[in-house]
């Protein structure tokens, strides 16, 4: 009897006994991290949204291409525009504060960025593939992600670090603000990996348009002159910088692509970017695919958008960033071949698209401000839709620029040469020689000249330590409120302060 | 010749086919199940072998037992089961073998069928005159009754009446009394005397002391329950005409809160059990017949009549078997069974028809035209003169009005329900078989529901095992638009509108000038075309083994299928004015599908042994498993050129393309559970319980969440202390408590990381790409609910009068809920574990028995309050939106409100022009004192549930008639009735309630209504308390009056019995709201919805045994 009953009891406990994996749900109808990154194409599929979020940066996000462009020497918001998120950054105004809408929105698109690679960071060693092309995928990844965290770092300081994707809320809402050193190492490992392990040149037509090794050497160059620069002002910097940019430069180390147009104009054609000074550019396409560019729209004339001969649809667009006077005056007007590509005026410098409005015999549009066509739209100059003209992140002139200014830190004469190669484009003379510190402001106004709108003088003010002088000096919108120590930063988020009160806010904020 | 159906043929031919299959299969039982029952002559014809040798007579007997389908009754204080034998037979009959087992003693021994007698000669020896009796055993009914036991009072004779109910009983003495007693029937005595026939009726025990309830996993006698089960009765169950369970359900359980707000054909009633314990999901787990449906079709597919009875599980030890599902109660269906030795047919007929008593009376056309004229005068637009369009002049010139409700409601519609059962019963097969059709016309046009099902319950007994199959097959099928789309307009319709407009089409301008036109109801009604069909199967299929007495085990399978398939067709002219459609042009049809599939596999081995004379041991343990897998598939097209194929030739549309669209979801649960009860003396109770669930719902690192649960029952009755009161005839004690999870509160899959896609372009080559888009939660697991239950029961006067207490505390921790998380994440938002709220209550159920003689009165009555209160939210986060706040009842935003305390008179012209009012305008408190009405003059108003609620039940029976009076009553909750902002808006546009004549005017300076107005200039968009109205009611839910013909009348035209009845349900509601009916729920200022009729319904019906 007890025999039959141990038998009965076995036979009903091994009904009992099932698969593991019972409990684990694998959904069907939507894609999760760990039924997806199963193979290259996944991982691949996985980078095309990585490489799509500086589109937001340049473009997307309200009024992003003028973000960095207001509130400096260079550029400020056209009066007619009453919105308050934008006045804020361009006026530098008291209520600009960490409830400040564009500073929420800018943080909130480092960490997306962040995010998204980290999640795919995190995939590549489960999937089984070449492990070459793995190497090559996580470069990218840890490329993009260290362009994330530097613009991050750059603007809010000290930041969380965060590189593994994180779920658990509570650990989440624990972070705090990692030191910004810390952060910059974190960047330059990832950019190091990215300039070791990329091609020079992607063999494959599919792939033009993906980031190389001379686009991680150059973001690296900007990190470390950034860092020699202020507030970290760790001098010994330069001569890293010296080093790669010498490579990049001179010894062709990262391939031999880089070049400058013949005429600047050239460098902003459409079929041009990505061409050969494009070292990292964000990819736009015309009206499709929601991959369209409003950079176009943002610089065009509110005026023309007003105007019944104008709309949206003839060239008309917001005025959201027009030039301070003082940067407009200070140009070689007639000599410069930049400043007639880059403005125009009601009476001056007219676009041939518009030369029927122009001359028609109700009188040409009056523009309160001259304007920027730098990234205008030409063919048809419909800014209804979006642009396909690609923007750059890093442009080989750029590269040329901080080659000079490195070698004017570490005393090497040989920066004329490259400041000169800038200069003889726009059909400027040779610098004269002149100290180190004249050449060093020199710089800052040549690359205001010859970058200017490109979304990165904030941070050239910044790192040179002149925002809160130059912006005093030539904004009239911002100066008179700018305040030193303070606006070199922006706030961070309050609604992060909120549910963290261990994160710090910003000084004077 | 095989005929060919035509589509709209469907739904009729195939309940038609349905109905035919039923009878042809019901023909089948009888005839299977009466050459089962023929069986007879079994003592003489078995022959059993036996060998044994020093073995106890209790061992024998077993071995017997064991071999055969014999069974002993014998008292062991006079038989010696312990003393030793040794027994050889070959092929011997049963009396051989007795005889030779009880050679030399004084034990006789009696066959009776299958039932052996054995008894010591010791107490008859000395009784002289002995005699037969004859004579059969009938219910109040007249139905006969099998299975009686008929005991010579202080002796072990006695024999069982046969299927017919029949007994006969030998070599008795005059002077001995017989003893009739079966279950659930009162017990009787009668001294035999000099009668040779006894026939006897056993009246039902009202009280019912024995009763069998069922509870998670096995049964257990009323008494010696020590939890809280409240057990409904199948009679309870069919008081007033009902679609399904939950309607049956209402107000028949204290504590089982039910609120009607739909009542379309076939509508489900929401139940919540004790409180709401959760932000999201608070419906009870319903197990029927052992299997925990998982549809929604699930339980609605259950004829109410093919149930048993019902247990509503409320306390953790109750429910705390069920685990991570049962934290909102269990209930525990029980579907009929057959019944040893009785065979029956049953026939259950009704027919109700219903009408539409609108309680909200509404203006004519000329009324509303003068408060119109009125608004324009008051508000000083277009110079004070009205505007009307021409169609409303129109209809005012020719004194016409449109009734809105009159145009889309009819005057009666019927509900028929057709139900035969067939059940039947030896030791060795019970079966009951039933075949149902419910039918009911919905009070809105063209609307209707309509349920016919098929149940077989088959209980085969096999040596030691016993196999029990339950099957369930309906076909359920809906149609008509019934929905806010007609309603709102029915309810606002401008009575100025004409249904038509000149040229035939109808017309559209239902909402007043100035308004955007709301579709015209009756349009809507009859053209557009809905209907669904849902079939439904359920089966369960149970092997139960007896390895020894006393230890069992089970193995059960279950399997559910639901499929819901919907065709919907907006016409042509209606479609692209049709915001439900899209608004598209030509036409729109769409096909959606739901299929859900739920199985399960359980294992049980129970144990039950007496380990002495006083202890008593229960246990069990068990391991299931069950998955469920659920899938949509949608279509729709666009663009037809007629109407003819409504949904059922999609591809003949030319409209543009439409992507069809798909789902799947899929969750599986895995449990180990267990039971044990330790019973001492039958007067301490002690359970332990636990379950242990593992579900995939859960966050990967919270897949397993143990519930255990433990109570206490003490019999104070058995104490001698208690018992020399004479007082109590019953006094029970208990307590309990232990854990129970809601894992509904986390959606399938809702743990899972999503990818969103976002491509980019490589220079003109999309390139598909995607990106982590939502977050997983590792650690999100279910809500936990603790809860503690005191409860007392008692009897008194004689078992007259029976009261059941029972007080409870609930706190449910863990709440899941939406928390923000640093965006460094990536993510703004995540879902936590963090909050608390409680819940307690008193619960009270008074059963008495007021007369007791010819005239029977029983009344019933339950009643029962719930407190609800947020105690945390975590974090420090004191209030979620504008809608929960630690510290009140959950949902409490929808209560805080600005406060109207009059209207602004003539004399307050002054203080009226501080807020920017006017005397006629609603006057609100300014609570800030700031001069002007705003969102900080909110405060808390009003209750959102009830104080307490119940039901009160009479039953009152006399010869053949019965009286059934059943009432429902709930105090304190207030409903916000938003839609009288619209119907008491003042501006004469949309169709206003009569109550506006009573309007302020200079001469009627009320304080109830305010001044005509257009614009709603006459008081605030806000909420207010203007329209929170007391929803407090007493509705005489049910009256229903029967009379049963009894027996012998009945036999003669071949009835057992047959009992005739008529039913008026919702014939009264005494209540302060204003409303369609106080069990509506709230609707905002400017939601486009109203509530669905209530009915009236008056059935007659017959229920006829055979």
């Amino acid at each position: 009897m007890k025999a039959k009953l141990y038998i009965v009891l076995l036979i009903w406990c091994l009904v009992g006994i099932s698969c593991k994996d019972y409990l684990n749900e694998s959904p069907k109808t939507f894609l999760t991290p760990s039924n997806f990154y199963t193979t290259e194409s996944d991982l691949k599929m996985g980078l095309n949204s990585i490489y799509a979020m500086p589109q937001e940066r340049y473009s997307n996000m309200w009024g992003a291409p003028n973000w960095f462009g207001w509130g400096t020497d260079c550029g400020q918001l056209t009066p007619a525009n009453g919105w308050p998120l934008h006045n804020q950054i361009a006026s530098l105004r008291t209520d600009f504060n960490s409830s400040s809408e564009i500073p929420w929105y800018f943080w909130d698109y480092v960490y997306r960025g962040v995010k998204n690679a980290n999640y795919l960071i995190q995939a590549i060693p489960n999937v089984q593939m070449d492990e070459t092309n793995k190497k090559i995928i996580e470069a990218q990844a840890r490329a993009f992600r260290a362009l994330f965290y530097f613009d991050g770092v750059r603007i809010f300081g000290a930041l969380p670090l965060i590189l593994k994707p994180t779920s658990d809320p509570d650990a989440l809402n624990a972070l705090t603000r990692t030191p910004v050193e810390e952060i910059y190492n974190q960047i330059i490992a990832d950019l190091k990996l990215g300039a070791q392990v990329l091609p020079n040149k992607w063999s494959s037509s599919e792939d033009q348009g993906r980031i190389t090794s001379g686009a991680c050497v150059a973001l690296l160059a900007r990190v470390y002159v950034t860092m020699a620069g202020s507030p970290l002002k760790k001098t010994a910097m330069w001569t890293e910088a010296k080093t790669i940019l010498k490579e990049l430069v001179e010894d062709k180390k990262y391939g031999t692509q880089y070049e400058l147009f013949t005429n600047y104009s050239d460098a902003f054609a459409d079929s041009n970017i990505p061409g050969k000074e494009s070292v990292w550019t964000v990819n736009f396409t015309k009206g499709t695919f929601g991959q369209a560019s409003d950079v176009h729209t943002n610089f065009a004339p509110l005026e023309l958008y007003y105007d019944s001969r104008g709309g949206l649809s003839r060239g008309g667009g917001w005025s959201n960033e027009l030039p301070t006077d003082a940067f407009y005056n200070s140009y070689d007007k007639i000599k410069d071949t930049r400043f007639k590509f880059t403005f125009w005026t009601s009476t001056a410098d007219f676009p041939d698209e518009y030369a029927d409005i122009n001359s028609s015999t109700t009188g040409p549009i009056v523009f309160e401000k001259p304007h920027i066509k730098k990234f205008r739209e030409k063919t048809p100059n419909d800014n209804s839709q979006g642009t396909g003209i690609d923007h750059y992140i890093i442009r080989y002139a750029d590269v040329l620029l901080m080659y000079a200014e490195t070698l004017n830190e570490l005393n090497d004469n040989n920066s004329y040469k490259y400041l000169n190669m800038i200069r003889n484009r726009a059909g400027l003379a040779d610098f004269p020689v002149k100290s180190q510190s004249e050449f060093r402001d020199q710089i800052l106004l040549e690359r205001a000249w010859e970058l200017c709108y490109e979304g990165e003088r904030r941070f050239e003010l910044t790192r040179a330590g002149k925002y809160y002088e130059l912006v005093k000096k030539w904004n009239t919108q911002a100066g008179s409120n700018v305040v030193q120590g303070k606006h070199e930063l922006w706030p961070i988020p309050q609604r992060e302060i909120d549910i963290n009160k261990n994160i710090t806010q910003n000084p004077n904020y | 010749m095989n005929k060919k159906l035509k589509p709209e043929d469907t739904y009729a031919s195939l309940l038609t086919k349905l109905l035919r299959i039923m009878r042809l299969m019901i023909l089948m039982f009888i005839l299977g199940i009466n050459s089962l029952l023929a069986a007879s002559g079994y003592s003489q014809s078995t022959k059993i072998t036996l060998k044994m040798s020093d073995t106890r007579i209790e061992d024998v007997l077993n071995q017997i037992e064991s071999k055969s389908e014999f069974f002993f009754l014998f008292n062991q204080k006079q038989i010696d089961v312990n003393r030793k034998v040794s027994i050889e037979a070959k092929n011997e009959k049963i009396s051989d073998i007795l005889d030779e087992l009880f050679a030399g003693t004084d034990v006789k021994h009696q066959v009776i069928d299958r039932q052996i007698v054995l008894t010591t000669t010791s107490i008859t020896e000395n009784q002289q005159q002995v005699k037969k009796v004859t004579g059969k055993v009938t219910d109040s009914n007249g139905g006969s009754l099998p299975g009686v036991s008929i005991v010579v009072k202080g002796t072990t004779t006695g024999v069982i009446t046969d299927n017919s109910g029949n007994y006969t009983l030998s070599n008795i003495p005059e002077n001995a009394t017989l003893q009739f007693s079966f279950v659930g029937m009162k017990m009787q005595e009668i001294l035999v005397g000099s009668k040779a026939t006894i026939n006897v009726t056993l009246a039902e025990d009202a009280i019912g002391l024995e009763e069998v309830v069922a509870i998670g996993y096995g049964t257990v006698r009323k008494s010696d329950l020590a939890g809280s089960v409240s057990q409904v009765k199948a009679k309870d169950l069919m008081k007033i005409p009902s679609a399904n369970i939950s309607q049956a359900l209402q107000g028949n359980v204290a504590g089982l809160w039910s609120n009607q707000s739909d009542r379309s054909p076939g509508a489900g009633v929401y139940l919540s059990l004790r409180g709401s314990n959760s932000f999201s999901g608070n419906s009870p787990l319903f197990i029927v017949d052992g299997f925990p449906i998982a549809s929604g079709g699930g339980v609605e597919a259950i004829s109410p009549s093919d149930i048993e009875s019902v247990s509503v599980l409320k306390d953790a030890s109750s429910i705390a078997i069920y685990g991570a599902r049962a934290a909102n109660g269990v209930i525990l269906i029980t579907t009929k069974a057959g019944k040893l030795g009785k065979s029956n047919l049953e026939v259950g007929v009704y027919h109700g028809f219903q009408s539409f008593v609108n309680p909200v009376k509404m203006l004519n056309g000329a009324e509303l035209a003068d408060l119109r004229r009125d608004a324009y005068k008051n508000s000083n637009v277009n110079g004070g003169v009205a505007v009307f369009r021409s169609e409303e002049l129109e209809m005012l010139s020719n004194n016409q009005s449109t009734n809105w409700w009159d145009e889309i409601t009819g005057s009666s519609r019927d509900i028929g329900s057709y139900q035969i059962s067939f059940t039947g019963g030896t030791e060795n097969t019970r079966i009951m078989v039933s075949g149902n059709l419910y039918n009911e016309k919905g009070i809105v046009n063209n609307s209707g529901f309509t349920r016919g099902g098929i149940r077989t319950n088959i209980i085969q007994k096999i040596k030691k095992f016993t196999l029990t199959s339950n099957s369930n097959i309906s076909l359920m099928s809906g149609s008509g638009v019934t929905g806010e789309s007609i309603l709102y307009p029915a309810s606002i319709g401008n009575p100025l509108a004409p249904v038509r407009q000149k040229n035939g089409d109808y017309y559209t301008m239902i909402v007043g000038v100035g308004n955007t036109p709301w579709a015209n109801p009756v349009a809507y009604n009859r053209m557009i075309k809905s209907s669904y069909l849902e079939p439904h199967i359920t089966s369960t299929l149970a092997l139960e083994y007896l390895v020894f007495p006393g230890l069992k085990i089970k193995s059960q399978l279950s399997g559910e299928a639901d499929i819901w398939k919907q065709n919907y067709y907006v016409p042509i002219k209606l479609s692209s004015n049709h915001v439900e459609s899209g608004r598209v042009s030509d036409g729109y049809a769409q096909v959606s599908q739901n299929v859900n599939y739920n199985w399960m596999s359980e294992n049980t081995i129970s144990f039950n042994k007496l380990i002495t004379n006083k202890d008593q041991i229960e246990a069990l343990a068990g391991f299931s498993t069950q998955n469920n897998r659920w899938e949509s598939l949608q279509a729709s097209a666009s663009g037809f050129t007629t109407d003819l194929f409504e949904s059922y030739n999609m591809g003949n549309s030319t409209g543009e393309a439409r992507k069809p669209a798909s789902n799947l979801q899929e969750w599986s649960l895995m449990s180990y559970f267990g039971r044990m009860v330790y019973t001492r003396d039958n007067k301490y109770i002690i359970t332990g319980n636990f379950r242990s669930d593992g579900s995939s719902r859960f966050g990967a690192n919270n897949k397993w969440g143990f519930f255990p649960s433990a109570a206490i029952a003490w019999k104070m009755t058995e104490e001698p202390f208690i018992k020399s009161l004479n007082f109590f005839n019953d006094l029970k004690l208990r307590s309990s408590y232990g854990l129970a999870g809601n894992a509904e509160a986390i959606g399938v899959y809702m743990t899972q990381a999503r990818l969103g896609s976002s491509s980019y372009n490589w220079n003109g080559t999309e390139a598909a790409g995607y990106y982590t888009s939502q977050l997983s939660y590792e650690n999100l697991k279910w809500e936990t609910t603790k809860q503690f239950n005191a409860g007392l029961d008692f009897s008194i006067l004689d078992r007259r009068l029976n009261v059941t207490v029972e007080y409870y505390i609930k706190n449910t921790k863990d709440l899941i809920r939406s928390i923000p998380i640093l965006d460094v994440s990536g993510f703004q938002n995540g879902y936590a574990n963090l909050g608390n709220l409680e819940n307690k209550g008193l619960e009270i159920t008074l059963n008495s028995v007021v007369i007791d003689k010819g005239v029977k009165w029983n009344t019933t009555l339950n009643l029962a309050g719930n407190k609800n209160k947020l105690t945390s939210l975590g974090n420090g986060t004191t209030q979620i939106g504008t809608t929960h706040w630690v510290g009140q009842p959950i949902g409490i935003g929808a209560r805080y409100m600005i406060e109207k305390i009059g209207i602004w008179q003539t004399t307050e012209v002054a203080e009226a022009a501080k807020y920017g009012s006017v005397p006629g305008n609603v006057k609100y408190r300014d609570l800030n004192n700031d001069q002007k009405i705003d969102n900080k003059d909110r405060a808390f108003q009003g209750n959102l549930t009830p104080d307490y609620y119940g039901s009160l039940t009479n039953n009152v029976t006399y010869r053949g008639f019965d009286l059934n009076v059943f009432a429902t009553f709930e105090q304190g909750r207030d409903v916000y009735n938003g839609l009288n902002y619209k119907l008491l808006a003042g501006d004469g546009y949309d169709n206003h309630r009569r109550e506006i004549l009573e309007r302020w005017t200079t001469t009627n300076p009320t304080n109830k209504y305010p001044r005509a107005a257009l614009g709603g200039s006459n008081r605030s968009s806000m909420t207010s308390t203007e329209f929170l109205e007391d929803a407090s009611f007493i509705k005489l839910k049910s009256v229903s009056l029967g009379y049963t013909l009894a027996h012998p009348i009945a036999q003669k035209i071949g009835l057992d019995n047959i009992r005739f009845y008529f039913t008026g349900t919702n014939l009264l509601t005494f209540t302060k709201f204003t409303g369609m009916d106080p069990e509506d729920g709230d609707y905002s200022n400017n939601a486009r919805n109203s509530p669905y009729p209530i009915m009236r319904i008056l059935s007659i019906g017959f229920n006829a045994k055979f």
